[in-house]
């Protein structure tokens, strides 16, 4: 009986030490040890919301209205003030409608596609920006334009300003990639100058799923050249 | 595996020479077996032309091996770098653009943007003695940047280099210092305003195309198809964002100076595997019927449009 006992501890042993053995030599550290790594982690890290929030899509099949619509939702309850989509397919810009009825009757946001004002409301939480590549490298050359006309020097700054003020374009804080693409598909490439990505497979359109895209976001470590 | 690689690795480091570990070019003449079979097997595929590398994580590989000071950091990450060409150039991949210095990083301490501009001297210097190896390898170096915010040697240094080298075609090397592409956009866009204020050029002409041409990386310079960024953080801090809008983007989280063989295998691996729907994504892209280009000679610049 003892014996019995015995093979089976060493059993147990023997197959801990080989799963152990097989996540060393993959670099992989196993599944409880990441939960524990991760609770510990976020026992140290304070939450930070961020101001603005860009989404780009880059895949198409993942362009939903419905949970475009509940991520707004989300955003207005996770303390998020500025929501960008961006859609290189252009999906987003041909429903415009939709999405801005959705922002005059739920969502009560302020909404701007491609630059121009829609629909604004005097107190709304969210401001929402849904871009297409019109706004990418084009918005830039539309600046250029702008900006040749004038006398003064072409500056940082004076770029920054010309494209806030003529395309409503500014720099997100956390962008999430939906899809499995690992591209930016030409998102305005002048704001991502700090922008923190992070992956995912499906639009977090959920609170709880925008959370742990939050968390993700506090966790990150900026420096700004320092 | 990943424990036989880094031996391997480091037995790789510890066969280099003093002065290959100083220079620019380490050894063409051995590679391990394994790195040897990995590269037949990965150049079986397509290879990216151009690899953009954030070389990140040089300050934190100091404080992580108590090297007692961060320029020693950056000291690894040079030879890092040294043997990541060479890595390259047997890949095949043609050109290769670095992160060598942000304009942000003025703001870090004085002991450390001194020690990094002497570190650059020194490493300029030599390039420029080692004339034979820079007449075997024939590699194009270029640097993008605003030059004016560096010391008189430097500069005198950097144009020296490029004058070189200006006619190699083994392969391009851009060293990105000190960079931003803020201030690579704003100095493009303030060319195109001073050709349009002599009236060379008219407003409505201008186009992506002119603002590339117009672009430190106009000279010659081609978008980058697979940008490389080290040491786990995700972000593209002001490197390269107009030429990489539509570019394959790699996160590894290893540190610069440890970003070896493996790793960099991976990442071919991976732009590999994404190829196609990444070329489909940047197809989106509107064509232009007139494109520029910037043709140049030394210090001379004469920007031409080309119908298309």
């Amino acid at each position: 009986m003892l014996d019995v006992a015995g093979i089976c501890v060493a059993a147990v042993r023997a197959v801990y030490w080989l799963v152990m053995l097989v996540c060393n030599f993959l670099g992989y550290s196993p599944l409880w040890a990441q939960i524990a790594m991760k609770n510990r982690k976020m026992e140290n890290v304070r939450i930070r919301i961020p101001a603005h929030l860009a989404v780009c899509f880059t895949e198409r099949r993942l362009i939903d209205l419905t949970e475009v619509i509940q991520i707004m939702d989300s955003c207005v309850a996770a303390g998020i003030r500025q929501l960008s989509l961006y859609d290189p397919f252009g999906e987003l810009v041909s429903q415009i409608g939709q999405i801005e009825q959705a922002c005059r009757l739920f969502t009560r946001a302020d909404l701007f596609c491609d630059g121009k004002r829609l629909h604004s409301s005097g107190l709304t939480n969210l401001k929402v920006n849904v871009l297409s590549r019109k706004m990418g490298k084009s918005a830039l050359v539309e600046a250029c334009k702008m900006l040749c006309r004038e006398d003064d020097e072409i500056t940082v700054d004076r770029v920054s300003k010309t494209l806030e003020d003529k395309f409503h374009l500014s720099d997100p804080d956390f962008l999430l990639q939906v899809g499995n693409v690992p591209t930016l598909c030409g998102y305005p490439p002048w704001n991502l100058r700090i922008t923190e990505f992070l992956q995912t497979p499906r639009l977090p359109c959920s609170r709880r799923a925008l959370d742990c895209c939050v968390e993700a976001f506090s966790q990150r470590d900026i420096r700004v050249g320092k | 595996m990943k424990m036989q690689f880094c031996s391997c690795q480091h037995k790789m480091a510890s066969n280099l020479t003093a002065d290959e570990e100083a220079g620019w070019f380490v050894s063409q003449k051995e590679q391990p077996w394994w790195q040897w079979l990995l590269r037949r097997f990965i150049a079986s595929g397509p290879i990216p032309r151009h690899v953009a590398f954030v070389m990140d994580g040089n300050r934190r590989f100091a404080k992580n091996k108590n090297l007692g000071s961060v320029i020693k950091g950056h000291e690894k990450g040079f030879v890092q770098l040294a043997k990541i060409l060479d890595w390259c150039s047997r890949f095949g991949i043609r050109e290769i653009t670095v992160y060598a210095f942000s304009i942000e990083n003025f703001k870090r301490s004085e002991d450390e943007v001194g020690g990094l501009m002497r570190l650059a001297e020194e490493k300029f210097q030599k390039l420029l003695n080692d004339s034979e190896k820079l007449d075997e390898k024939r590699i194009c170096f270029r640097f993008y940047g605003n030059r004016t915010l560096l010391s008189a040697r430097l500069q005198k240094l950097m144009s020296d280099i490029e004058e070189r080298t200006e006619k190699f075609e083994g392969g391009r090397l851009n060293v990105c210092m000190p960079y931003t592409s803020r201030d690579e956009i704003s100095r493009s866009f303030e060319t195109i305003r001073t050709h349009v204020k002599e009236g060379k050029l008219n407003v409505e002409d201008i186009n992506e195309s002119m603002i590339d041409a117009c672009l430190d990386s106009g000279c010659g310079g081609t978008p980058p198809d697979l940008f490389v960024r080290t040491s786990g953080e995700h972000r593209l801090s002001d490197f390269m964002m107009w030429q990489a809008a539509d570019t394959h983007v790699y996160f590894d989280s290893v540190l610069w100076p440890e970003f070896g063989y493996y790793n960099l295998c991976k990442a071919i691996l991976n732009y590999q595997y994404y190829r196609t729907t990444v070329s489909k994504m940047s197809s989106l892209n509107i064509s232009e019927e007139t494109t520029w280009k910037m043709n140049f000679s030394g210090n001379d610049r004469d920007l031409i449009s080309v119908k298309s």
